[in-house]
């Protein structure tokens, strides 16, 4: 689905330059110094013809004019549509002094090596579209900043080299243009290809873990060589196209089947069992679509609640996340104050969780004829839940069996155990209750 | 979808290895989720004869196990009276999308042709097994006469 995004945009630019005249020119914003102006250039016109305008327009000897982005001056031969500008993106103009020498570049990847750990020339970046609600893919363009100012117009000692120049602030060294910073350090950021009206300031997420396939590695799950990738960070540096980690996320997300680690947080291994092979950016799940990711979110914000000694409220309708700083068993709803077994979810008792009955009902108020019927509802599924399921003997966590043999795994705590005992896996069960 | 695209790569790539101890995989070109093959193993006494086995993918594969099942009776400490197996490789905990279906066939071959007692779906084979190879041997054969397929020829 994912790369269809990808060929529907490039069909559709590819149809904008060669016929319409829409896409003919591309409106530019130069800033120099405070004063800001928007040119309307066709895409041929070339940097030195802009350095003549810009010349004019601020009475300014020609050769003290350079044209500046993503920290590099750019080349009077290249076209608007060279330099990798973007629809209403901003180039900066500097004064040089005339003693000054300062090497022109033919674009912001030049300098860029090709090996696996550098960025790619089309770094992607996730950007949730406005259109339809959907998270997407993107392309992103590279662009840099001053860590004092926040101003574009900086010049940086050479292009980034790999992920780590891009990403860590002050790798890279260069210098501000502007005559009141001192100290600064050039910051890389992306920007999504496409134009986000409303944005506070145009930056996207890099999804460092996606690149372009170069090296035409195979996907680990179908075997198909397609770009962009997922290069997981194991020594292996295994590959996934989008579309299988799009399906390997899901399927993974709706077993319960992430894992939360503390430098990474909720995230997920290399398919292939790798040590060490964590996708270390959340942002990447976005690849999921927006309510799948909004689903994520649920779980690691659960998860992370759940592996600090936090609890939910267990009273259908309230739900409430809360820390719970009493000793024993019972707990208090701050929300609701439904009172409750800690072990069991159970409405409190006294005695052996294993007698008592799942139900909140004391605590519901039938008065509300809705209410009420909501409270039918509950309590069905409650006994679907109660029939259909049963309880880890490790955690509790209500399992479900869709099949296969009675050697259960629980997805939350690892504990392997019986379907049939309900009790931890032994020599019993291994030789006679496989299939029942 | 990932997994007709997968299987279909899949079964292309396992026909032209032509192994011998898996042959005659048919696929209903309507579901490609369901295959069914011939097992030919080379170990006593299984090497008397050949089986029938169904391989069923679900539809998140490869992200979920593929489930093999014996179609053919067999005397076997790790296959049940149902033809159900239980092979590590292809366990929910143990499974990995990269595994492809000719590991899960060699492992499953590999079980049938050196039985793992120790693991044992069928206490009682598993128990003869262990204690009176001689009986375990003579009643697998006769079994596997009786019940088995026919080997292919060459």
């Amino acid at each position: 689905m994912l790369s269809r995004v990808y060929s529907i945009m490039a069909a559709r630019r590819t149809q904008g330059w060669s016929a319409g005249p829409d896409y003919s020119s591309i409106a530019v914003n130069v800033r120099f110094g405070s004063h800001q102006t928007m040119y309307e250039l066709d895409r041929a016109f070339t940097v030195g013809e802009l350095r003549q305008k810009l010349s004019a327009d601020h009475n300014i000897p020609l050769p003290e004019v350079k044209v500046v982005l993503a920290g590099s001056v750019l080349a009077d031969d290249l076209t608007i549509e060279e330099s990798g500008v973007g629809m209403q993106s901003m180039l900066f103009a500097i004064r040089t002094k005339p003693s000054a020498t300062t090497q022109a570049t033919r674009g912001i990847t030049t300098s860029v090596s090709d090996s696996q750990t550098a960025p790619a020339a089309v770094p992607a970046t996730t950007s949730n579209t406005t259109a339809g609600g959907s998270c997407e893919v993107r392309p992103g363009r590279l662009r840099v900043k001053c860590s004092v100012c926040g101003d574009g117009a900086v010049l940086v000692e050479r292009g980034p080299g790999s992920w780590a120049d891009v990403l860590t602030p002050g790798r890279v060294t260069g210098k501000c243009q502007s005559l009141h910073c001192e100290d600064c350090k050039p910051v890389f950021y992306f920007k999504c290809v496409e134009d986000h009206q409303g944005s506070v300031d145009g930056t996207a997420v890099a999804l460092y873990h996606i690149r372009p396939n170069r090296r035409c590695v195979e996907c680990i799950t179908c075997a198909d060589v397609l770009s962009p990738v997922v290069v997981f960070p194991c020594q292996a540096s295994h590959v996934m196209c989008l579309h299988c980690f799009m399906e390997y996320c899901k399927v993974r997300l709706h077993e319960r089947g992430f894992v939360q680690r503390e430098q990474y947080g909720y995230t997920l291994p290399c398919p292939a069992g790798c040590a060490d092979s964590y996708i270390q950016e959340q942002h990447h799940f976005c690849i999921m679509g927006c309510t799948e990711y909004e689903r994520y979110k649920d779980f690691a914000a659960e998860e992370c609640l759940l592996a600090a000694g936090g609890v939910y409220c267990p009273r259908s309708g309230c739900g409430q996340p809360f820390m719970v700083d009493t000793p024993g068993p019972r707990v208090v709803c701050p929300q609701c104050h439904f009172v409750f077994c800690r072990n069991c979810q159970g409405a409190v008792h006294e005695g052996d969780c294993s007698f008592q009955t799942r139900s909140s009902e004391s605590s519901q108020d039938f008065s509300d004829p809705e209410r009420a019927e909501r409270a039918q509802w509950e309590r069905q599924t409650a006994q679907t839940i109660e029939v259909t399921t049963k309880g880890c003997p490790g955690c509790g966590t209500r399992t479900e069996r869709d099949g296969g043999c009675m050697h259960m795994v629980c997805f939350r705590c690892g504990e392997e155990w019986c379907w049939l005992c309900v009790k931890a896996w032994d020599r019993v069960c291994q030789s006679s209750h496989w299939f029942g | 979808m990932a997994a007709t695209k997968r299987l279909t790569r899949e079964l292309e790539e396992l026909r032209k290895s032509a192994l011998k101890s898996f042959r005659d995989i048919v696929v209903d070109e309507s579901n490609i989720l369901n295959w069914h093959g011939l097992l030919v193993p080379d170990n006593p006494p299984y090497n008397k004869g050949a089986f029938r086995i169904e391989i069923a993918f679900p539809a998140e594969y490869p992200f979920k196990p593929p489930k093999v099942t014996f179609k053919t009776k067999i005397y076997h400490p790790n296959v049940d009276e149902k033809g159900q197996v239980c092979l590590p490789i292809i366990s929910a905990e143990n499974w990995k999308p990269a595994t492809k279906t000719d590991q899960v066939v060699n492992s499953l071959v590999a079980l049938i042709n050196d039985p793992e007692p120790e693991h044992p779906l069928r206490a009682d084979l598993a128990e003869e097994y262990t204690k009176d190879k001689k009986k375990f041997f003579k009643n697998a054969e006769e079994f596997t006469k009786k019940h088995s397929e026919k080997r292919p020829c060459d």
